[in-house]
């Protein structure tokens, strides 16, 4: 096996492998030659002024943006205002790749705490982004465990979430159980907490738009 | 050897129609001056939202940006979100 540096001009040069190149320099940039890879054993590559275009080279195929970490959920009103005094869990992470995130967790309050000034319907809020206005509801959250809610007569526990527009939180939803349609805004008042033995639950994942 | 944890306000971010105020807090794990190990952590302030607790350079970006008509404008674009979402 025999590796050599060509340059046959002061512009272009080449390492070749028994004769021929692997890897090609000239005025465009750095060429790997058909066939070959490129393996980084020990640092990654750092792609983070521009991105990395996959599957093609239009602005369409370019992967931007990747992002991973953790943000607090937490309960809020029509209002935004915080309506929970004491939480047991606030677990949210969130892991981002282009424009879209998707965020999971857990939220449980504490039998200690209590309701305050609550109005309106019920949101999870502090989410890490702004999702995009996209004038519709199409990102939502599913709910994978709920427990401890106290709904109101022929409606069901929260079952799923709608991020809201040019907002970092998502609207709580159930069912109404007298027709089976999934429609219905959960109140805040729902939330059940102050009870010794007894405090609300609820464990989630959703994807959305981000602004930017 | 020496190992500390070190938290730093990395970006503070103005983004989509209402200026919202986006915020990544970066832990780093500093073994002997060297970075070992990062992790992020973000939030959101919304226009209106009380941000008193937040560091000088988040209170001032949203001082600039959350203008009184930014919020109200907010408030008029959310209460509309409202309104759809329940009717």
């Amino acid at each position: 096996m025999t590796v050599s540096i060509k340059s046959p001009t002061s512009t272009t040069g080449s390492i070749q492998l028994n004769g021929s190149d692997v890897l090609t320099i000239d005025s465009s940039g750095i060429t790997l030659a058909t066939g070959k890879d490129l393996t980084l054993s020990s640092t990654a590559l750092d792609a983070s002024a521009s991105g990395i275009y996959l599957g093609g080279t239009a602005s369409a195929n370019l992967l931007d943006n990747y992002e991973e970490g953790t943000w607090t959920p937490e309960y809020h009103d029509d209002n935004g205002e915080m309506g929970v005094t004491s939480y047991l869990d606030q677990n949210g992470y969130y892991q981002r790749v282009g424009q879209y995130v998707t965020v999971w967790g857990e939220i449980q309050t504490s039998n200690t705490g209590s309701l305050t000034g609550t109005t309106g319907y019920l949101h999870i809020g502090n989410l890490p982004f702004v999702k995009a206005n996209t004038g519709d509801d199409t990102f939502g959250a599913h709910f994978s465990f709920v427990r401890r809610f106290t709904p109101a007569a022929n409606t069901s526990s929260p079952k799923t979430g709608l991020f809201i527009n040019n907002s970092n939180a998502m609207r709580l939803y159930k069912e109404d159980l007298t027709n089976g349609e999934l429609d219905l805004s959960v109140n805040a008042t729902e939330l059940s907490v102050q009870t010794t033995t007894a405090y609300n639950w609820l464990v989630f994942s959703g994807t959305y738009l981000i602004t930017g | 050897m020496t190992i500390e944890k070190t938290k730093t306000i990395d970006k503070i971010e103005t983004v989509g129609d209402f200026k919202h105020i986006q915020v990544r807090e970066r832990t780093d794990i500093v073994e002997d001056g060297q970075v070992i190990s990062s992790s992020y952590h973000r939030w959101v302030i919304q226009p209106g939202q009380d941000y008193s607790n937040e560091s000088s350079d988040v209170r001032a970006m949203c001082q600039q940006f959350h203008t009184q008509e930014v919020k109200d404008a907010y408030a008029t674009f959310l209460a509309e979100q409202q309104a759809l979402e329940s009717a």
